[in-house]
């Protein structure tokens, strides 16, 4: 008898209380979104790690995303940007996207967290895409320089933030009235596909002539 | 509650949703239209032999009488790191004047606002034959205009007007389109030849990226010795 409940209950995780909420939201597809994001940005930090090291060893290496003048990661990590705090920055990358994994695979595993932990994983989160925020803005107005491996790091931080946000909305995890609350969970993917084309179209404008050759 | 507040929401949201996603679409393919279309508009820029590190018309700063070794360098005028190179390549210049040809190639990046207009403008000064006198003052004056988010052409123009220069045949030359294309020549060789930023040396062919500054001179000593 005791078998076959500890059995059952591993098959039909959704408690009854999470069909009001929006796909995403859920606790299995939501880990999802953290492992998948997670994996994206530890793979693109820890080829950012590599290629640094490889830097270091001969500043004369040509790193796999060294395409032209403007799309260098070689060039970008020779900026004072790139070690903002001393180190190279995709150092905190890969410890960071870590815990979004670890994360994600206790979620897999039926773990619940308490709201303290959702409010830290929120906080960390958006200082992640604060960092990653100042990071675009120097990359296009100050460095000028793309950096692949970087970008696929913006573009794993964008759905972590939102999706992320509005979980945490939804789940009362950040008190907000209800409209907002509605609306967040409503448009939660269409605002990761604004942000996806608001941040496409911005490294198109700035390097339009490079790419075009003019 | 919860399950009328959904369905109210279903009435008004699907279409504004739907417009926003049409008008993401719709950015992005006008994107990919504009990309296209710039591309096969300036498919004549890039010459199919690009690649070469020296070309015929290349700037030829000086000319070794008894050449043993050509140094190359691809430089911005605008670049920091090529101003502070200047004095060092000036001095390698007299030092092996007799053995050593220097060739100076345009490599305008697009992070600064004046690169191309200071190539430019030196290119029209070129073709006054004031090639050296009009790059030395580039980088002589450099922390006057360099960084600078305006349009300096009229400083460069300026320059040449200190100079003595032909003020029509400059102001002609710089208009002409063709006096960018030679700069873009240039841009194009290294790019072909992956040139990653400025300065970039190429020693006989060879790239070179010394660690030091002794270094450099050493290995220009060994060519020209050879």
């Amino acid at each position: 008898m005791t078998d076959q409940t500890t059995i059952a209950r591993p098959q039909n995780p959704e408690p009854a209380a999470e069909t009001g909420l929006p796909g995403f939201a859920r606790r299995r597809p939501f880990a999802l979104v953290m492992l998948v994001s997670g994996v994206i940005g530890w793979i693109a930090s820890g080829i950012l790690v590599l290629e640094r090291l490889q830097l270091y060893r001969d500043p004369n290496h040509v790193s796999s995303c060294d395409i032209n003048p403007w799309v260098s990661c070689g060039q970008v990590m020779s900026t004072w940007q790139s070690e903002l705090f001393g180190f190279p920055n995709p150092l905190i990358g890969i410890v960071a996207f870590a815990v979004v994994i670890t994360t994600a695979m206790a979620a897999l595993s039926g773990a619940q967290f308490g709201r303290w932990y959702w409010v830290g994983l929120q906080v960390g989160v958006i200082a992640g895409t604060v960092f990653v925020i100042w990071l675009w803005s120097q990359a296009l107005f100050s460095i000028y320089i793309l950096c692949l491996y970087c970008m696929i790091v913006w573009a794993a931080m964008i759905p972590l933030f939102i999706l992320l946000t509005v979980r945490n909305l939804v789940h009362g995890v950040i008190p907000a009235p209800a409209r907002l609350v509605h609306f967040a969970s409503d448009w939660a993917w269409t605002l990761v596909a604004i942000a996806y084309v608001a941040v496409a179209a911005s490294v198109f404008f700035r390097f339009f002539t490079v790419f075009t050759g003019l | 509650m919860s399950t009328t507040s959904p369905t109210s929401g279903q009435g008004k949201s699907p279409t504004a949703k739907v417009a926003v996603w049409v008008v993401l679409a719709a950015v992005v393919i006008a994107a990919v239209i504009a990309f296209v279309a710039a591309r096969v508009g300036s498919t004549a820029a890039a010459p199919e032999d690009a690649g070469q590190v020296v070309r015929e018309n290349s700037q030829v700063l000086s000319q070794a009488p008894n050449e043993q070794a050509v140094l190359v360098e691809f430089l911005d005028y605008e670049c920091e790191s090529c101003r502070a190179a200047y004095p060092f390549i000036e001095e390698l210049r007299v030092d092996y004047a007799d053995t050593v040809t220097f060739v100076h190639r345009y490599f305008p990046l697009p992070g600064h606002r004046n690169s191309m207009n200071a190539a430019v403008a030196v290119e029209a000064a070129a073709q006054q034959d004031q090639y050296e006198a009009m790059y030395q003052r580039m980088y002589e004056t450099q922390a006057q205009w360099g960084e600078s988010a305006e349009d300096k052409s009229a400083v460069f123009r300026g320059f040449a007007e200190d100079m003595g220069l032909d003020m029509a045949a400059f102001d002609a030359a710089v208009a002409d389109p063709a006096t960018q294309e030679r700069v873009e020549l240039d841009v194009a060789d290294g790019e072909a030849l992956g040139v990653g930023g400025t300065p970039t040396f190429y020693l006989d062919g060879e790239v070179l990226n010394p660690e030091s500054l002794e270094e450099f001179r050493a290995e220009v000593e060994a060519a020209a010795a050879d």
